[in-house]
């Protein structure tokens, strides 16, 4: 209890002398540095309309990447640590007819707004993190309705591991023709495209179908991961 | 090519990792994979550190040319993620390469028995691209970035024999720990991001003025990174986490550590390096924790049976060294005399400690792994009698034994002495408490020679033999380096070591990007 009360006191202490630092600190100041740069120059350098698209594939690629990564790593991880206890799904029961075929039907549509989400992602808010999410609602939503359903793994685990390759490999190709890992050649040396249009933004699209792909694919793998229980728990 | 090092040193371990998953169940062949991406890696590190002794500090921008913002001051920016590759983040890189290349040789025969080593591989590999990069930037955010996939990545691998509870139970300390960390090192980067504009390390420097808020930002990366280093009060996560870990992880979770004490000195030296009155009073607390870490340490050691718990509460206590000696350091930091008298000195020896600590410890744990290996238990109450049937195990552990007890002429003794002599000038009693935890870490491992090693030979092992050529490789290899870092200290010393300690001091030369802006 004592400590509890102490615990309560210095939190509350610290709380204070933080909100005191915060209140001198001038409200609604511009100090954007790096911001301003980024908004005066990103249409020419990068070709996408969505600044925040173009901060996070161009400017802070490489940031992407670790994201990417800790992403994978969360999924591998996930993986090696329920590997011996994998087992069945718990659920005893089929869902209904009416689910059933509802989530049949559904999950083309869902999956191909995902495609559209992360491929428009230099034009249109959003981009490969959240489209890869709504991939991987659809097949939750199949996991939910079929009991028996399980997704291939010879199929889903390979891509994993190929989308990142090929977002290294991305990089390196960067290297090898614009002389910078992670450089934007198809903007910058090609010049393909028009500003607004699907077909604009040099790699960003590629690079967010990557995403889109690897996100989708890990997500559903967590999914199907942590769907089964062992039956050592159940009793 | 060679301009793009810092690029590939990362590139080429995340593409090995990517590819890991792709051997599925030929375990031999993903093994030896990662046996052959670590050794890549470990060359393009030395040849990393090759370039920065020759031509001095690495800059390298993602994506596009040097800096490229003109403020109106007339210095310019990065506007990218840049790479800033100096003494220390080379000799870091050095440590990463060569002891994820050592885990993944040892790796190869002392996991045949286990299942889902793919993931095993994809998660080392990954390991050791996130200490690189958090070694290697130059971007506060990345750092967090990193920092994320190292400790993910490290308690994955810590939990990953996840059929006993205890290595669950250490991989979740790991995470909730390391979580916590990032969390802070986010909220410090946030507010220095809020009040800056940027977060290039090298221009934050520049321009970092001490307010309050700064003080709070100092505050939480000075905790975190101590968490994550293992500094006494926030030692508990340690011993689960070293002891569970499978022995080939070992070398690379121990750079993993020391890759936040890095970010820890990289914080104190460089981003707050222009601060002149009151980091005297932060180098005060790093000394003062580094010598609690070491006695606490090593008091928690003596006690204990479990013969990698041991060897884990020791690695406590020389991460204390290791913060005494930099500790003294910025304690005399903007003292010039004192700093070229002792400081520079002090701050040498705790730096060529982490490398003698990480070479010795990665060692001692090996063996320990060995021990493991050929009788399936760590207690050492039950061991006994080994020293005939493994004599290679046995003549690598006198060897990291006597590095870590600093008995001359092993590499342990080379940096402690550096340490006590220049610590005595600051403070004998600091020097007194370091010896003094010399001793006692003699005392312990003495014990753990005499129980596990000599005395008759036990019935039940009667069996045993010498562990796998692989593990053999990978011990001597680090014996090796034990005596012949000992015997040549001061070859070491002036190639890489005091290259390190003066891109720490010499943070002017940082702020600079080595002179480009």
């Amino acid at each position: 209890m004592v400590k509890r009360i102490l615990a309560i006191i210095f939190i509350l202490v610290i709380g204070f002398w933080i909100a005191n630092a915060l209140a001198k600190v001038p409200f609604g100041e511009d100090k954007m540095l790096v911001g301003k740069y980024y908004l005066e120059n990103v249409k020419e350098q990068t070709g996408a309309i969505n600044a925040v698209t173009a901060v996070v594939v161009n400017y802070r690629g490489f940031d992407t990447l670790g994201e990417v990564t800790v992403l994978f790593i969360a999924s591998t991880g996930v993986a090696a640590l329920l590997w011996r206890r994998r087992e069945e799904r718990s659920a005893e029961v089929d869902g209904s007819l009416i689910l059933k075929t509802g989530s049949r039907v559904l999950l083309p549509f869902i999956m191909l707004f995902g495609a559209y989400i992360f491929i428009h992602g230099h034009l249109t808010p959003g981009g490969g993190f959240p489209g890869g999410a709504t991939i991987a609602t659809a097949f939750l939503m199949i996991y939910l309705a079929y009991k028996e359903y399980e997704i291939d793994h010879n199929l889903f685990e390979p891509l994993e591991g190929l989308s990142g390759v090929s977002y290294v490999a991305v990089g390196l190709i960067g290297l090898a023709i614009g002389g910078y890992f992670l450089f934007d050649w198809i903007w910058q040396i090609w010049e393909v495209g028009d500003i607004g249009r699907l077909l604009s933004a040099g790699f960003i699209p590629i690079i967010y179908t990557i995403i889109g792909i690897k996100v989708g694919t890990e997500l559903t793998g967590i999914i199907d991961r942590m769907i089964k229980e062992s039956k050592e728990v159940e009793g | 090519m060679i301009e793009h090092l810092p690029a590939l040193v990362i590139a080429i371990p995340l593409f090995g990792a990517f590819i890991t998953p792709l051997f599925r169940k030929r375990y031999n062949l993903a093994a030896l994979w990662a046996i052959l991406i670590s050794g890549l890696t470990l060359v393009l590190v030395l040849l990393l550190e090759y370039q920065v002794l020759t031509k001095g500090m690495m800059i390298y921008v993602f994506g596009a040319d040097k800096p490229t913002l003109v403020l109106p001051s007339g210095y310019r920016v990065p506007i990218r993620i840049m790479f800033q590759v100096d003494g220390i983040g080379a000799f870091m890189a050095i440590s990463a390469g060569l002891m994820s290349f050592v885990g993944a040789v040892y790796s190869y025969s002392h996991l045949q028995k286990e299942t889902g080593l793919e993931k095993y591989y994809t998660l080392l590999l990954l390991l050791t691209a996130g200490i690189l990069g958090m070694v290697l930037t130059g971007d506060l955010f990345n750092l967090f970035v990193f920092l994320e996939i190292a400790s993910i990545a490290g308690s994955a691998l810590v939990g990953f024999r996840n059929y006993r509870g205890e290595a669950s139970e250490a991989g979740i300390k790991y995470l909730i720990v390391s979580s916590v960390a990032s969390l802070m090192v986010l909220f410090a980067v946030g507010i220095l991001y809020g009040q800056y504009g940027h977060l290039n390390l090298a221009y934050l420097s520049k321009q970092i003025t001490f307010n309050p808020l700064d003080m709070i930002a100092l505050g939480l990366l000075f905790t975190s990174f101590a968490m994550k280093c293992g500094s006494v009060p926030m030692h508990y996560w340690v011993p689960d986490a070293y002891t569970e870990v499978p022995s080939g992880i070992n070398p690379p979770l121990l750079v993993s550590t020391y890759a936040s004490l890095y970010a820890l000195f990289r914080v104190s030296f460089t981003l707050f390096g222009k601060i002149t009155i009151d980091m005297a009073t932060v180098g005060w607390i790093m000394s003062i924790l580094g010598v609690l870490t070491m006695f606490i340490g090593v008091t928690m050691a003596l006690v204990q049976k479990d013969v990698k718990r041991l060897m884990s509460y020791h690695a406590i206590s020389q991460t204390g060294y290791m913060l005494l000696g930099v500790g003294v350091g910025l304690t005399v930091f903007h003292d010039k005399q004192a700093l070229i008298e002792f400081g520079r000195t002090a701050m040498a020896g705790g730096v060529f400690h982490i490398i003698n600590h990480i070479i010795y410890k990665s060692l001692l744990l090996l063996t320990a792994g060995a021990l493991f290996y050929v009788t399936g238990t760590r207690n050492l109450n039950e061991m006994g009698g080994l020293a005939r049937k493994m004599p290679i195990t046995t003549i690598s552990f006198m060897v990291g034994a006597a590095a870590i007890s600093g008995i001359p002429p092993f590499n342990g003794f080379a940096s402690k002495f550096l340490i006590y002599e220049a610590v005595y000038k600051l403070n004998p009693l600091l020097a007194i408490f370091a010896m003094v935890t010399s001793i006692l870490t003699l005392a312990s491992f003495v014990k753990v020679f005499a129980s596990a090693f000599l005395g008759p030979p036990l019935e039940k092992y009667e069996k045993v033999r010498e562990v796998p050529k692989p593990m053999i490789v990978a011990m001597v290899i680090l014996a090796a380096l034990c005596v012949l870092f000992g015997l040549f200290p001061d070859f070491v010393l002036d190639k890489i070591v005091y290259p390190a300690v003066d891109a720490l001091i010499n943070f002017i030369q940082y702020q600079s990007w080595g002179g480009l802006a």
